[in-house]
């Protein structure tokens, strides 16, 4: 029973995905702001024009885990700012703690590359695996930061309270922290060593804030009605409880 | 540029046809699909080890290029390939059963890790000072107040409980099992409904964020 129900909600999210992709792509709705996306537009400018760069810690999210998919955004993140940030010829250094997320992250970094007609150049220097036990992948982290050739750090993806060494680290250099996860440990860490954390949701719609694709925005939409339904199931059902029925 | 023509959408049916599978065979229970899930899942264990053995082997030769190129990090290189040698001399040789393996373990590893999570500790108390001093706000001030109840809740105040704060119905325990379950509850809806967005976006092949 469960699992048809499953089963249900994937073919129903997915058809109102492509629905809302279609509708989006007639008539774009606008997105509510968010400070740290404005911010992060402001700063990837700025780096570009001071020749700094942007590192992208992308956790420790496996592909073995439902935590991946927070990585997959931090990916998404990463495709969005090498394009940018290769106008300065400074593309992101992305740190992982795992082994398959670090060689994505360099199929990103080289296929943004190509797609650009450029060579990548030192593509294990730039995409690298950080330490493969949370602590060590911190302390890896925090050596690509402390050379001061980096103004933004951006943290998506899968991580523990560990990301307090690399948030600690990226303040001390000046950078500015824009920190989301799905872990809800990190998500406190963040609210309080990053500059601007994203909580709950709000890491998965980076993707839609960096471009105005609409199947990123029609994404978010899906999202949303979704969250009406839950919201909509739990008064219900707590009103049926409360009544006694 | 043929080339990479073709490497996407192949990729992109991989994806989609394993996914689907895995996806399927988890829902329905039919016996080729959960043989052939099963199969697929063990491929992934292998290959995720694989990747992990690659990420090692990029590692080593990031810090090899540092040591080369006598750069103001090449100490952190000399102190990664003294400490890999040591693990894999050690680990790799004696075995993880071995008296030292497990005195390497206790002695060293243990210990760094545990003053590493001392040094989260002070981080975490200086970044609360300073989200008061940068950004002080509604926010940071809820945030302080349930960060000093949580440790008076979770201290034993010299044996004494104080009326009404802590205890089964003092307002501590209804802090965390009503505002901090709900909080917590509505953070996890958020993130469960974008990570099955997110799979779905790449199962489906709408959404490759690796690649070109």
């Amino acid at each position: 029973m469960s699992n048809g129900i499953g089963l249900l909600i994937f073919i129903a999210l997915s058809i109102l995905m492509i629905f809302f992709t279609v509708a989006q792509r007639k008539k774009p709705f606008t997105l509510r702001e968010l400070a740290a996306f404005q911010r992060l537009r402001r700063a990837i400018g700025l780096a570009v024009e001071d020749g700094k760069g942007i590192h992208v810690t992308l956790g420790r999210g496996t592909v073995l885990s439902e935590n991946l998919a927070s990585a997959l955004i931090g990916l998404g993140v990463l495709k969005r700012l090498t394009t940018v940030a290769l106008i300065g010829d400074h593309p992101p250094i992305a740190t992982s703690g795992e082994g398959s997320l670090m060689l994505l992250a360099q199929d990103c970094l080289r296929g943004t590359h190509r797609r650009l007609g450029l060579e990548p150049q030192n593509l294990p220097q730039k995409a690298l695996l950080a330490g493969t036990t949370p602590y060590a992948y911190a302390v890896g982290s925090q050596m690509e930061l402390r050379d001061g050739r980096v103004a933004v750090d951006l943290l998506i993806g899968h991580f523990g309270n560990e990301a307090a060494l690399i948030c600690d680290v990226a303040h001390q250099q000046g950078n500015l922290i824009i920190a989301g996860s799905d872990d809800l440990t990190a998500q406190s860490v963040f609210a309080a060593a990053a500059t601007h954390p994203l909580y709950g949701e709000e890491v998965y719609a980076a993707v839609a804030y960096m471009d105005g694709d609409a199947l990123q925005r029609a994404s978010l939409q899906t999202q949303d009605v979704a969250r009406w339904v839950i919201i909509l199931f739990l008064i219900i059902a707590s009103v049926v409880k409360l009544v006694g029925l | 540029m043929m080339q990479s023509f073709l490497r996407s959408p192949f990729s992109t049916l991989i994806t989609f046809i394993t996914g689907m599978v895995v996806l399927l065979g988890y829902f329905i229970d039919v016996d080729p699909l959960n043989v052939l899930r099963s199969r697929f899942l063990q491929w992934t264990v292998l290959l995720a080890a694989v990747a992990l053995m690659l990420g090692v082997f990029n590692l080593m030769r990031v810090h090899w290029k540092r040591l080369k190129e006598s750069s103001i990090k090449a100490i952190y290189s000399f102190a990664f390939f003294g400490g890999f040698l040591l693990a894999l001399a050690v680990g790799g040789l004696l075995g993880v059963q071995h008296s030292l393996t497990r005195a390497v373990i206790d002695f060293v590893i243990i210990p760094i890790e545990t003053s590493l999570f001392v040094v989260i500790l002070v981080s975490l108390v200086y970044a609360l000072t300073r989200l008061l001093q940068s950004r002080l706000s509604a926010f940071s001030f809820v945030f302080l107040v349930t960060v000093v109840f949580s440790i008076i809740g979770s201290i034993p105040l010299l044996g004494i409980e104080i009326p009404f704060l802590q205890g089964g119905d003092g307002i501590l325990s209804l802090m965390t099992r009503v505002l901090g379950t709900a909080g917590v509850r509505g953070l996890l809806i958020g993130v469960a409904l974008g990570s099955v967005l997110t799979g779905i976006r790449v199962l489906l092949g709408l959404d490759r964020p690796y690649g070109e």
